[in-house]
């Protein structure tokens, strides 16, 4: 090769090359050298790697991120009452209750000997103080259909309280098991003001021992706690919002516990020694909604059709890999109040009957057609706003489009999908949407509610969750009786009634309700999944 | 020469402006209300109004910029809505971190790359040349973050070496420096080569062998000093991708510098943070292509700045 420096070739300078090479070489050696001692732990600490940032942990207004703060607070603070696994209410810092004749008034009986973390005594008092913080509008605006029905909450003795309802209130107890209605020190919030979302105090079995916002959250064990002792010294939750990440660090050893793991994270995970995997059914529903601002979409027939013109089963089996469960009513199967009330099942044939009965004639171009116009939609989806969204958004587009369907889909930005949803019905860019609702108060009705309730203005922005501007004066009426029916068993009968009404009208494509994964190392146990998404670790030891 | 800085800083404070009015204005008018996050989803309509006003946000668009541009004159960005404190605080917190990053992102680039690139032009064509340059050909077509994983999966989980994510220890550095350094490594290493092949042509270099210097001498004295324009170029060049790369690195290894703050913060809305990362950004790549320049002059007394 004839090159103009071949000349400098034979004078070998590489060799004095040599003493750079060696100084790399050597530093990356050192480096590599200094590493395994620094990632040691010590033995009874647990680290949780969450998909939330934590940045604040009020109770009364920090769990906007759900679930990540939820999960804190979990071991940070108590109820009166509490879910257990089931769903069911237990007795917490209430060791007892009863409830009047006429399902107004309510008494709780106190657990005595209980401490905040910062050494006050938990009484009636302090059950008041919170409870009228968070009755409080002002101070409160989140969940207020948990709290609107609260009138009053009056001191009875030191380890009494009575709380009064404005009308019949029959899911009190899921309200006072909320997440969001945690018993906090009243000492502690006059203290320290605003600021009291950076110290968090309770009675929960572990204590605020560092707290970096939108980064780490460290709680360590608190002695003097009135149940069992957790088994852990001390909990490190940590904010790893990549997927692959976290499956990272719990396969090197760094977190022990990772929350939020794909279905296909899981199938790997599941084959690894040392590891296991809790899988669990969720309240959380998903669904593709119409808005009934779209002339087409008004007809019965044609929301029927595209019901039918969904595959939910191979959505749930190739995204999901089995891991989400077909939806048989608007609610998930483990909520109170649910009713199976049976699935479409996929049958493009019938969906394309549906259309012609209802006038939509497949044209030359494969699309169907009315008076020469195409059955055209606006899908809107962001992408990870929810497992797999933009997946399951393609699927339901692609199969509505095998039946003569123009769709066309919308994609938005993650962190202002709301943004596009709850606008007034003039800014309105979509005629479906996928939209999730997790009735985190345990219950069916709540989900019922927030999504169909009617809107008191459908051109207004919609008041809750019902997106599309779906209205039926039956489905009111029955949910505004379940709001008040303090028998169970009737007030589950008219629950019924409205999901089989609102099966009727599908105001939805229904979808899945999801699965929420958690992976923990082999040593940890004790560790729990709520149905509310919530992992529980209350009860955690090594 | 003073009148060049001068007149190049002014300049980059034109552009910072530009930027600033840019971003100020596209953050407004993108969809999204922060005062009802703010506020909270289930508020009142007259509950966002309180917010939105204690916000400012109720005010004409060009007042809500002036004051904006009044604060950034005091460094005050503002509060963040999602870590509760002041944003020039919590960037001032999490900036070390990044800058260890780059640095060390850089000088693994430096100390791997240029060797590297003499090495290949001092043989072209040998075994070392094709090596390096198959490799380069490799670091630059795999993204970062593929990197990144592939990383994470030999030296953390399979070999548990070095720790998967997280920040603050010399550990936690290594492999997200060398996921930032890898496309770095192979840029300066065919940077150097190419720039060097030209210069060892040179009559001078030839020059300078007749007179019997010491080979090294020749190759790191006189040709690489000649060779350094151009890399040094592409350094000033390189700041803008070590910035973005950091971001997506960042965020893989939980590595909590500015770039995971950013990452974290778009996905909060919170906007004003997002904002004056972007702006952070711009100024850093602002002043190191102001740097560099100035850095021509000195290597190469013939370029004069006027």
């Amino acid at each position: 090769m004839s090159s103009p420096y071949a000349w400098i070739r034979s004078t070998r300078p590489t060799r004095t090359l040599a003493w750079p090479l060696t100084l790399l070489a050597t530093s990356v050696l050192l480096l590599f050298a200094a590493c395994p001692a620094l990632t040691a732990q010590a033995r009874t600490s647990l680290v949780v790697a969450q998909e939330v940032p934590v940045v604040e942990l009020d109770p009364l207004a920090g769990y906007i991120n759900a679930p990540s703060p939820y999960e804190v607070g979990l071991v940070l603070f108590d109820n009166l009452v509490a879910f257990d696994e089931q769903l069911h209410v237990v007795p917490s810092l209430a060791t007892g209750w009863s409830v009047s004749a006429d399902g107004r008034t309510w008494t709780f009986h106190l657990r005595k000997g209980v401490k905040f973390h910062d050494g006050t005594e938990f009484d009636a008092q302090a059950v008041k103080f919170n409870l009228e913080r968070y009755m409080d509008p002002q101070l409160n605006p989140l969940n207020r259909p948990l709290w609107d029905p609260l009138q009053a909450v009056d001191v009875v003795d030191r380890y009494t309280v009575r709380i009064v309802t404005k009308f019949p209130f029959p899911t009190l107890l899921n309200t006072l098991a909320h997440g969001s209605a945690s018993m906090v020190s009243p000492a502690a919030v006059k203290r320290y003001g605003k600021e009291f979302e950076r110290h968090p105090v309770g009675t929960g079995p572990f204590k605020l021992a560092r707290f970096d916002p939108g980064s780490t959250v460290v709680v360590e064990r608190f002695d003097e706690y009135w149940g069992p002792k957790p088994g852990v010294d001390e909990i490190t939750f940590r904010y790893v919002p990549d997927n692959s990440a976290r499956v990272g660090l719990l396969l090197a050893g760094q977190a022990d516990v990772i929350t939020a793991v794909t279905p296909q994270d899981a199938v790997r995970l599941s084959s690894t020694g040392g590891i296991t995997v809790i899988s669990r059914p969720t309240l959380r529903t998903v669904g593709i909604g119409f808005s009934f601002l779209h002339p087409a979409l008004k007809d019965p027939k044609v929301r029927l059709a595209f019901n039918y013109a969904v595959d939910k089963a191979g959505i749930v089996k190739a995204i999901f890999l089995g891991q989400a469960d077909v939806l048989d009513s608007p609610v998930a199967p483990d909520a109170t109040g649910h009713l199976a009330v049976g699935a479409h099942p996929y049958d493009p044939q019938r969906a394309r009957e549906l259309l012609r009965e209802a006038g939509w004639i497949r044209s030359g171009s494969g699309l169907v057609e009315k008076n020469g116009e195409p059955l055209s939609v606006t899908l809107i989806t962001a992408e990870g706003a929810y497992p797999n969204d933009i997946q399951v958004v393609q699927a339901v587009a692609n199969q509505l489009r095998a039946v003569g369907v123009d769709v066309r889909v919308l994609k938005v930005d993650k962190a202002g999908y709301w943004d596009y949803l709850k606008v007034p019905a003039r800014d309105v860019k979509f005629d479906m949407f996928i939209w999730a609702f997790n009735p985190s108060n345990g219950d069916g009705g709540y989900t019922l509610s927030s999504l169909f309730k009617s809107n008191p203005d459908d051109q207004g922005v919609p008041l809750v969750w019902n997106i599309g501007r779906y209205r039926s004066a039956r489905v009111d009426q029955l949910l505004a009786e379940a709001d008040r029916t303090m028998d169970p068993q009737a007030r589950e009968r008219v629950l019924g009634d409205a999901q089989k009404a609102l099966m009727e009208d599908n105001p939805y494509i229904w979808l899945y309700a999801e699965r929420r994964i958690t992976a923990v190392r082999g040593d940890v146990r004790g560790v729990s999944l709520l149905p509310t998404l919530f992992t529980n670790l209350r009860a955690v030891s090594r | 020469m003073m009148r060049f800085v001068l007149r190049r800083a002014a300049q980059a404070v034109g552009v910072l402006a530009l930027v600033l009015t840019a971003v100020f204005f596209s953050f407004r008018l993108a969809p999204g209300d922060p005062a009802r996050l703010v506020a909270g989803l289930g508020a009142s309509e007259e509950a966002v109004a309180r917010v939105r006003a204690e916000m400012g946000l109720d005010r004409p668009l060009a007042a809500q910029y002036l004051s904006y541009l009044e604060g950034l004159a005091r460094l005050d960005l503002g509060r963040s809505t999602l870590y509760g404190r002041d944003i020039a605080g919590a960037i001032a917190k999490s900036l070390p971190a990044t800058l260890a990053l780059a640095a060390s992102s850089l000088l693994t680039a430096l100390v791997l790359g240029i060797p590297a690139g003499i090495v290949s032009a001092l043989r072209p064509g040998s075994m070392l040349d094709r090596l390096a340059s198959t490799l380069s050909v490799a670091l630059l077509s795999i993204p970062n973050f593929w990197l990144g994983m592939l990383l994470m999966s030999g030296f953390a989980i399979r070999l548990q070496w070095l720790p998967a994510g997280g920040s603050g220890t010399l550990a936690t550095l290594v492999l997200p420096s060398i996921a930032v350094a890898a496309r770095l490594v192979a840029l300066f290493s065919r940077t150097a080569r190419s720039a060097l092949l030209e210069v060892l042509g040179q009559e001078y270099v030839r020059t300078a062998v007749a007179k019997g210097l010491r080979p090294a001498t020749v190759v790191l004295k006189h040709a690489l000093r000649n060779a350094s324009i151009p890399i040094v170029t592409l350094l000033g060049l390189q700041v803008g991708y070590l910035l973005g790369g950091s971001v997506v690195v960042e965020s893989l290894f939980s590595y909590q510098g500015v770039g995971f703050m950013l990452i974290t913060a778009a996905g909060a809305r919170d906007y004003a943070m997002v904002q004056s990362l972007t702006i952070l950004y711009v100024a850093t790549f602002l002043v190191v292509n102001l740097l560099v320049d100035l850095a021509y002059a000195r290597i190469d007394p013939r370029i004069q700045y006027r």
